[in-house]
Formats: structure tokens, C-alpha cells, sequence
């Protein structure tokens, strides 16, 4: 332990703090994280002003106060949409943990067969869009959907059953149902790592105690997983709360805000009252993620390097009920998936169900057609590439350096509060920043040097960048926290430069991260259309918001086609990724296995 | 090599982390082809002293000489160090060989003479014909021999060894101290090594310097450490010793009372006034256990709580009473060889004599009374 200060402590040495001489190396990790910082007020930080002061001005840029928001909330059409996307998150993500949890459960705690296959069933909706899953359960549940006709009448006709079912998909079910799909496997996922983390030992102790199932259950599981359920709420009700894609499809008449501020951006031009609804929708996410990082900093090591890893033993009963409970989840996934590659071949759901690929020739649909997928594709390669670099840099220098601690603090809350940006936020505050030639800032007129970037590529893959930030930074950040701290100072002590310690230690032992957030950085950027749907331009169409086109002109078949076309990309990438890691696996299984 | 001025100096050196104070005014002259430790509890602030030695952090004042040269400013990489850790930090994707060329590539020097430099470290550790293994597929006392011809790849003048040996297991650990103690003796080089463990610390070091709460509070000699502590938390932290709460005797100058005991020792300078409180201290292994109280003086009465067999002697816990028939009894810990318990009764409950040699007994002075 050290001393604390006492007065006379304070008084005794002289108060000049010694600073190291400031070396070329040190000068080139300074502007390594100067840039990077550089990056996150462009990218991050200096977009919201705008979006915040127009959300307090007028249609004539006069400041008015709250005025906008007193507006929203009189007005009994917008204020109701408040309401419905705080329902429809609630109740989501009510259903997406609760689901979640018991899937996860099953397959770390279990010894039923085939956790491999449902693992990857469970992360199948992350390689869709969730207008692809919105679609689905249009094609399953819509008017003419395969459950609301009863499999087109079949069993009508066959059996002379009535077994048709309208679920009303138009409205909250639809999209309650839609967003359920969408944040099953992030809740999925993060549960997935709690319940892997248990510690035998404790379950021992509990056994050998006496205590019941049930009592471990509560003592020993629910607490050792409470910060993945913590972190799972906030991930779903964030999701929930700001997607875009599925109240599109099916949201009928059933408003809720991200609809309205694409409603009021793009239909009315009211980029004011678009700018209140963001920041309407900003505010929960921001509490969930100010509660979220409060929450995991208390979270000390649940798992401490003496814990035993506990191995699942086999239990007839519970086995069987959790095989039945993941076929029956991964079941709804793979059918809604399914649904949309199969509407995508049949010439006209459902009347003449032939098989055709006359969907995948967009000549005479709205969207773009395969320019706008190839848009797609280099977009979000481009988002891979300058991303994992930026981010992994970015990252390195927060982590790895001792230069200018409080900038990186800096740098590190940047890199941090992306994830609380929705996409939409996201894309109206670039609207507001980059879209100006010039900035009007109390009277003065400031040029804007990145207005040549509206309208192109560049801003689309900032945006990307931007948006899967946080959780690529975090998988940057763990993987360097791995890595032995004193690699720094030994190179240091042999006057090696920290380029060069980076270039054939650091890099070459995080590969397999940086191979994961290149593909994270591309499946995301292939399926998001909430950031990019306020800054595409008419030469530059992307896949996904050529979905959103279709399903507006009626062409659904359309837009299965496409989301099929996005999905199939996704999968590519992870197959990439996955050989990538295999191959960088064996090579450095010398070194890795003891 | 000089020897009229320290290799290393440190003068005034104080380290704050926002409030709280990690070392305290560190004064200390290593000389050149020294082995120096840096002995402490964990959180005395000992390894915050090496790095501040290394240049991996910066002191928040004081100023550091080496070879004569004032190097407090310069970064780590423009001082002359060579160093190892705990955790050894060996690159896990370069082999043997490459780690221990790391630094000799940046040198760019010929290929040859990297590959002749490291079979001669390699030698050197006793690692020949391991260089193409990855760290992984060597055990952890290799590992840290790897380390250490690392870090003496660039002859560096200085070895800083934080902690090197603690994650090994104990039969390596006191295998290796032997080794690297030699090899700092053929190489001439001057080392400050990080431990918490005084034992390595007595059996490596030239000279100790003890640290607690980020201070120095003793430095010398192993021998000098040991036999005289200068405080009580050295005498406990270096060694075992025994307590005895006492007072200044009126009947004599060097005469304590302890509980109904009138205690003897030889060389007593201070001058306490009679009635003063002191805490007497005498190791385990120089106390004796007589066979009848014969009236000796020096003799306390005590009572054999417990007897462990520690395979070369027993270790005994004997009690007394500090005040008659109430208070606190005094622990009393003595090392009795396995040979001489034959001559004892030592069952548990049994009065047993102690002798207390007066020239083994230091005293302390204690104004606050503070008992480590």
C-alpha cells in the first residue's frame, strides 16, 4: 500500500515535476494519437454541435429554446411515437434476454448434441439486414404471407382445415417480432461469453453444501452472469429503441421515432423537427450507456486465473429439454431466413410458385440493382480496411503509449461513446456538419474544409467507421490488454523504436483481432442502412438502401433478392474470416502450444 | 573501472501518483560491479524505484547520475540498461534466438557477428542448442535464462532484475540465484535487483537496502541487516525475531524487565530513563532451552504452547505471561536442533527454561509503541 499524503508530505519536496526529454519517437507517438484524436472530433464529437444547436433553432437558424421539443410533445401524432419505441424496446428486450439467456445457458451448461450448429443458427440474423428479417416475416405473416393463407390454402384444400393465422404483422407485432430476430444473437452472444465464465469451484462448494438446484441457481448462476444480463439489456434496448429497418417494413401505421425522423427528413424536409427526434432518441441510449459502463466498472474479475472451468455434466432430462428448446428457436430463425431466400426464387408468392432468378435482374426495380451492391461491397471493404487501421492504431496508442495521458483518457471516451450514437444520429448530424460549404458560428462565417466529402464514398465509410467504433475498439483494446506491458519497456531498454516492436511483436499477436474486426467492420457496413440512408447520393446507391426502395415501390421480391444477395456477402466474409484465423492459427501453433 | 564515484546515484528522489505517495526522498550511491537489492513488502515501492532507475517512469522530483552523467530526463531508451521480469516479457512469436538478437538487429550489425554474440549468450545461460524453440516450448527457469541473456545482449553496464525469480518454482528459484549471481560477479556488471524475499536477498546481494512505505530504512551489508536490524519492521521483514515488550530496569545500566523477568544486554548504549517501555528482540535459533532453571541469569519461564517438526529442528512456541495472572501471554518462537530434543521433555502444558543470551538481544525504542 502507499501512503497516503498527509499536509506535511505535500510541503516537503519541491513541487517541479520532471519531464522526460522529448525524443523523434516520441514526437511520431504524438501524432499518431494527435491524428487519432484529430479523427474522433470529425468523426464523433464535432457533428453532434450542429445537430444539437438546430434542434434548438428555428427553420430560420434563430435560437428558440426548448421550444422545438415542447412542439414535438404537443403534437399527439409524434409525441405517441415516444411512447411506441419505448414499448417496443421494453417488450423486446424482455423477450430477446429471456430467450437469450435460456439458449446460452443451453449450450455452455448443457451436454445436449449439436451446440456447434445452433451456435452458428443463433448468429445467423447478424450476416441479414434487419429489413431482410422484416421482409421475412412479411413473406411468413404479411397479407399474403405463407401462415396468414394458411400455406396458400393447402391445408384448406387437403385436409379442410382452416389452419390460416393472422397475426396482424402491420403494427407492433411485426415489429416486436422483427427486432426480437434482430437482437437475439447480440444478446445471444454476450450471455453466451457470462455462462462460459463459470467457475466450477463455486458450483462445487454449493453441491457439497447441500444446496438445491434452485438455490444454486440463484446464489451461484444469476449472480456470476448479472453483468452480461446488465450489458445485454442495454445492447437490445438500444437496438430496439433506434432501428430503422424493421418499423420500415412492417411498422404499417404504428409509429415510432427513427421512422418519423426519416419521415421528417426525407418526406417533409423538416430538418429541425429531424433534429429534435434525434436527440429524443439519443437521450435513452445515452442513460443505458452511462448505466452500462457504471455497472462494469464494478464488475471486478468474476473469473480469477485459479478458476476452474466447468464442464457440463450429462443430465437425460435437461439435455433433452434444452435440445427441443434451441430446435424450436433456431427453428423461427432458419424459417424467417429462409422464407426470404426462397421468396426470392419464386416467380410470384404466392400465386405461381415456380422457381426463377428473374428477381436477381434489378433492370426494372427502383434502388440501384447490382451497381448499388457493388457500391455496397466496396464500401464496406473500404470501411474494413481504413477502419481496422484506424481503429487498431487508435487503440494501440491509448493502450500501448505513456504519451499525454490525459489526451488519451481523451481519446479513449471518444473511441468509448460512438456505440450510444445510433446510426440515424449518426447520419442527420453528418447531414448538418459536412453538408454546409460553410459553418455560421456567432456571426462569423467558418468554410468548411470537409464539405467535399458530402456526397461520396469517403463519407459513407467515415460514417461506417464511426458507427461499429466502439465495439471494434474494445476487441483491439482486449486483445492488446494480452499482451505483456513490459514488451514496451524491454524494447526500450535494447533502444529497439516502438515502430518497430509494433511492426514484429504487437501486430503480428493480434492478428486474429484484427482479422475479427475487419470482418465485423464489413458485415455491418454491408447490412446497416440507418447511417447511410441520410448520406448516399444518387451516383452512389448502396444494397441496403436499395431494400428499402423496393419495399416502398412494391417490389418485395425485389428486395428479398437483395437482401439475399447482402446476406451472401456477409457469409463469404466470415468464411474468409474463418480460414484466415485457421491458417494464421496453424502457422503460429509453434509458439502458441506450451 | 572508476571506483572513486558511485556508478549510480540517486538523490532526492520522490515519485507521486496523484495523492498518494509512492516513494519518499531516496537517497542511494550503487557502486560499480555491485550487487544491490531492493528489499520490501509489496507496495513499499520498490519496483516503482527500479523503473524510475530505468527511465520507465519519471520521478516526480530528485535527480539520477549514472556513469557520472545526469541522465533524470532522458527516456529509457537513451540510458544504458539492460532488464528482466517477473513475467520474463520473451517476444512469443521470435524464437530463442531471436529474442536475444533483438536489440543486437536494431544495431544492424553483420549476421555474423548477431550469430556468434548469441551463441555466446547462449553459452553463457546454459542454453546451447535450444535457440530455434519458441518460449513456449521451454520451461519457466529456461525461459528466464532467456530473458536474462537478453537483456545482457547490448553489455549493457547496468542489470535491472525485477522480481526475476518469483514466478519459478522453489528448487529452480534457489538454483538460479546461485547461477546469476555468478554470472553477475564474471560479467562485472552492476545490478539492483526487486525482491520480497529476503532469503534470496541474504544469499545474492552485496548490499540490501530495505524499503517500506516508500522509503529506505536500512541499507547494508546482508550480515549487518541481518545481526543488526535497524528497526523493528527489518528485524521482522529480514529473519524471524521474537518480541519481548520490556522496560528500563532501575537496577542497572543494559537491565530490561520483562513481565517477572529481569533481562541482561551486553553493549547497551542508549540511556533511557528507568520505567521507559522497549521492545526486546532476539532471533529464534539463538535462544536456548535449558534443561532445569539452575538460577542462570537471563532465564525466562515459559510454557510449550505447541511443537512442530520442521525436519532439521523443531520449532517450538512457548509462551509467558507479561504481568502475572493477567494481560497478554508473549509468544516466544525458538529453533531447537533435532538432536538436542532428545535431552527434553517438550510435551505441551510442560514448563520449560529459556535462556536468552545477553548478547543476542536487541532493543528498540518505541515512542508510539507500534509492534510490527
Amino acid at each position: 500500500m502507499m501512503t497516503p499524503t498527509t499536509q506535511e508530505h505535500l510541503l516537503l519536496p519541491p513541487r517541479s515535476r520532471i519531464s522526460l526529454i522529448v525524443t523523434g519517437e516520441e514526437w511520431l507517438r504524438r501524432l499518431l494519437l494527435l491524428l487519432v484524436v484529430a479523427f474522433l472530433l470529425v468523426g464523433v464529437l464535432a457533428p453532434l454541435v450542429p445537430l444539437v444547436v438546430r434542434s434548438l433553432s428555428d427553420q430560420n437558424g434563430r435560437f428558440v429554446g426548448l421550444e422545438n421539443y415542447v412542439r414535438y410533445f404537443n403534437s399527439p401524432g409524434l409525441a405517441s411515437s415516444f411512447v411506441n419505441s419505448l414499448t417496443v424496446a421494453t417488450v423486446t428486450t424482455l423477450l430477446a434476454v429471456g430467450l437469450a439467456f435460456g439458449y446460452a445457458w443451453a449450450i455452455a451448461r448443457t451436454c445436449m448434441p449439436g451446440k456447434g450448429f445452433f451456435r452458428a443458427i443463433a448468429l445467423l440474423p447478424l450476416f441479414a439486414p434487419p429489413l431482410a428479417i422484416a421482409i421475412g416475416l412479411v413473406y411468413l405473416f404479411g397479407n399474403k404471407g405463407l401462415v396468414t393463407t394458411g400455406f396458400f390454402g393447402f391445408f384448406e384444400r387437403t385436409l379442410g382445415l382452416p389452419l390460416a393465422y393472422n397475426i396482424h404483422l402491420y403494427g407492433m407485432n411485426g415489429i416486436i417480432l422483427g427486432e426480437l430476430l434482430y437482437c437475439f444473437p447480440q444478446a445471444f452472444l454476450i450471455l453466451m461469453v457470462a455462462a462460459s465464465l463459470a467457475d466450477a469451484r463455486l458450483y462445487e462448494a454449493s453441491v457439497s453444501l447441500k444446496a438445491s438446484p434452485l438455490r444454486t441457481f440463484w446464489v451461484v448462476t444469476l449472480p456470476g452472469m448479472r453483468y452480461g444480463l446488465i450489458s445485454a439489456i442495454f445492447v437490445c434496448f438500444t437496438l430496439a429503441f433506434t432501428d430503422f429497418g424493421v418499423p420500415k417494413v412492417v411498422g404499417g401505421n404504428f409509429n415510432v421515432l427513427a421512422t418519423d425522423i426519416y419521415k421528417q427528413v426525407i418526406g417533409q424536409q423538416n430538418f429541425v423537427m429531424g433534429a429534435t427526434i434525434s436527440i429524443l432518441l439519443l437521450a435513452p441510449t445515452v442513460i443505458a450507456f452511462v448505466i452500462d459502463r457504471m455497472a462494469q466498472r464494478r464488475q471486478m474479475a468474476v473469473l480469477t486465473s485459479r478458476s476452474v472451468p466447468l464442464h457440463p455434466r450429462p443430465h437425460p432430462v435437461i439435455d433433452t429439454v434444452a435440445l427441443v428448446y434451441c430446435s424450436l428457436v433456431a427453428a423461427a430463425i432458419l424459417i424467417v431466413i429462409g422464407a426470404v431466400v426462397y421468396a426470392s426464387f419464386v416467380d410470384v408468392w404466392p400465386y405461381r410458385l415456380d422457381l426463377t432468378l428473374r428477381h436477381y435482374d434489378f433492370r426494372h426495380v427502383g434502388g440501384g440493382g447490382w451497381a448499388a451492391y457493388t457500391n455496397s461491397l466496396w464500401m464496406s471493404f473500404y470501411s474494413a480496411l481504413f477502419g481496422v487501421v484506424i481503429i487498431f492504431l487508435g487503440a494501440y496508442i491509448i493502450e500501448k503509449s505513456r504519451t499525454w495521458p490525459l489526451l488519451r483518457h481523451f481519446a479513449y471516451f471518444l473511441s468509448m461513446i460512438s456505440v450510444a450514437l445510433p446510426g440515424l444520429v449518426i447520419g442527420i448530424a453528418y447531414i448538418f456538419f459536412f453538408n454546409p460549404k460553410s459553418w455560421t458560428l456567432a456571426g462569423f462565417s467558418i468554410p468548411n474544409p470537409f464539405a467535399f466529402l458530402y456526397g461520396t464514398m469517403a463519407i459513407l465509410v467515415l460514417a461506417n467507421i464511426v458507427h461499429f467504433y466502439t465495439v471494434s475498439f474494445m476487441t483491439a483494446t482486449t486483445a492488446l490488454k494480452q499482451i505483456d506491458p513490459e514488451f514496451e519497456s524491454v524494447s526500450a531498454s535494447m533502444r529497439v523504436p516502438f515502430y518497430r516492436t509494433f511492426a514484429r511483436i504487437t501486430l503480428p499477436l493480434s492478428l486474429p483481432a484484427v482479422a475479427e474486426i475487419a470482418m465485423y467492420l464489413f458485415v455491418n457496413s454491408m447490412v446497416t442502412v440507418s447511417a447511410v440512408i441520410f448520406l448516399y447520393s444518387p451516383q452512389i446507391r448502396l444494397a441496403s438502401v436499395a431494400i428499402v426502395n423496393m419495399d416502398e415501390a412494391g417490389d418485395t421480391a425485389a428486395a428479398a433478392a437483395m437482401s439475399v444477395l447482402i446476406i451472401a456477402a456477409c457469409l463469404v466474409a466470415r468464411l474468409v474470416y474463418t480460414v484466415v484465423v485457421h491458417q494464421l492459427n496453424r502457422r503460429t501453433q509453434a509458439w502458441r502450444l506450451p | 573501472m572508476d571506483n572513486q564515484a558511485p556508478y549510480l546515484q540517486l538523490q532526492h528522489i520522490h515519485k507521486r501518483f496523484g495523492k498518494t505517495v509512492a516513494l519518499e526522498d531516496i537517497s542511494l550511491d550503487v557502486w560499480a560491479g555491485e550487487f544491490l537489492f531492493l528489499l520490501g513488502p509489496s507496495g513499499c515501492g520498490k519496483t516503482t524505484l527500479l523503473r524510475i532507475i530505468a527511465g520507465l517512469e519519471e520521478p516526480t522530483a530528485g535527480r539520477i547520475v549514472q556513469a557520472g552523467r545526469d541522465v533524470t530526463q532522458l527516456p529509457a531508451s537513451h540510458r544504458d540498461f539492460g532488464i528482466v521480469f517477473q513475467s520474463y516479457a520473451l517476444f512469443p512469436n521470435l524464437t530463442v534466438a531471436d529474442n536475444i538478437a533483438y536489440g543486437l538487429k536494431n544495431q544492424k550489425l553483420p549476421r555474423a557477428q548477431i550469430a556468434s554474440r548469441v551463441q555466446e549468450l547462449l553459452r553463457l545461460v546454459g542454453l546451447q542448442g535450444l535457440e530455434r524453440r519458441y518460449p513456449a516450448q521451454l520451461s519457466g527457469g529456461q525461459q528466464q535464462r532467456v530473458a536474462l541473456a537478453r537483456a545482457l545482449a547490448l553489455s549493457p553496464r547496468l542489470l535491472l532484475l525485477d522480481e526475476p525469480l518469483s514466478a519459478l518454482d522453489a528448487r529452480v528459484r534457489a538454483n538460479l540465484r546461485g547461477e546469476v549471481k555468478a554470472l553477475q560477479r564474471r560479467l562485472g556488471v552492476t545490478a539492483i535487483m526487486v525482491s520480497h524475499d529476503q532469503e534470496e536477498a541474504l544469499t545474492m546481494a552485496d548490499r540490501i537496502a530495505v524499503m517500506d512505505h516508500g522509503r529506505i530504512v536500512q541499507i547494508g551489508t546482508p550480515l549487518e541487516i541481518y545481526q543488526h536490524p535497524a528497526t523493528p519492521f527489518v528485524a521482522d521483514f529480514v529473519g524471524q525475531m521474537n518480541f519481548l515488550p520490556g522496560l528500563v530496569s532501575s537496577e542497572g545500566f543494559g537491565v530490561f524487565r520483562t513481565g517477572p523477568f529481569t533481562l541482561r544486554v551486553h553493549g547497551w548504549q542508549n540511556h533511557l530513563s528507568p520505567g521507559s517501555e522497549v521492545m526486546l528482540a532476539v532471533r529464534p535459533e539463538e535462544l536456548r532451552i535449558e534443561r532445569q532453571d539452575v538460577g542462570m541469569s537471563n532465564v525466562l519461564l515459559t510454557e510449550v504452547h505447541s511443537v512442530e517438526f520442521m525436519g532439521p529442528h523443531y520449532r517450538l512456541l512457548l509462551h509467558y505471561q507479561h504481568h502475572a495472572g493477567e494481560g497478554r501471554a508473549v509468544n516466544l518462537v525458538v529453533h531447537l536442533p533435532r538432536h538436542a530434543t532428545m535431552h527434553h521433555e517438550l510435551r505441551i502444558g510442560a514448563t520449560v527454561p529459556v535462556h536468552v543470551p545477553a548478547d543476542a538481544l536487541r532493543v528498540f525504542h518505541l515512542p508510539q509503541r507500534s509492534l510490527p
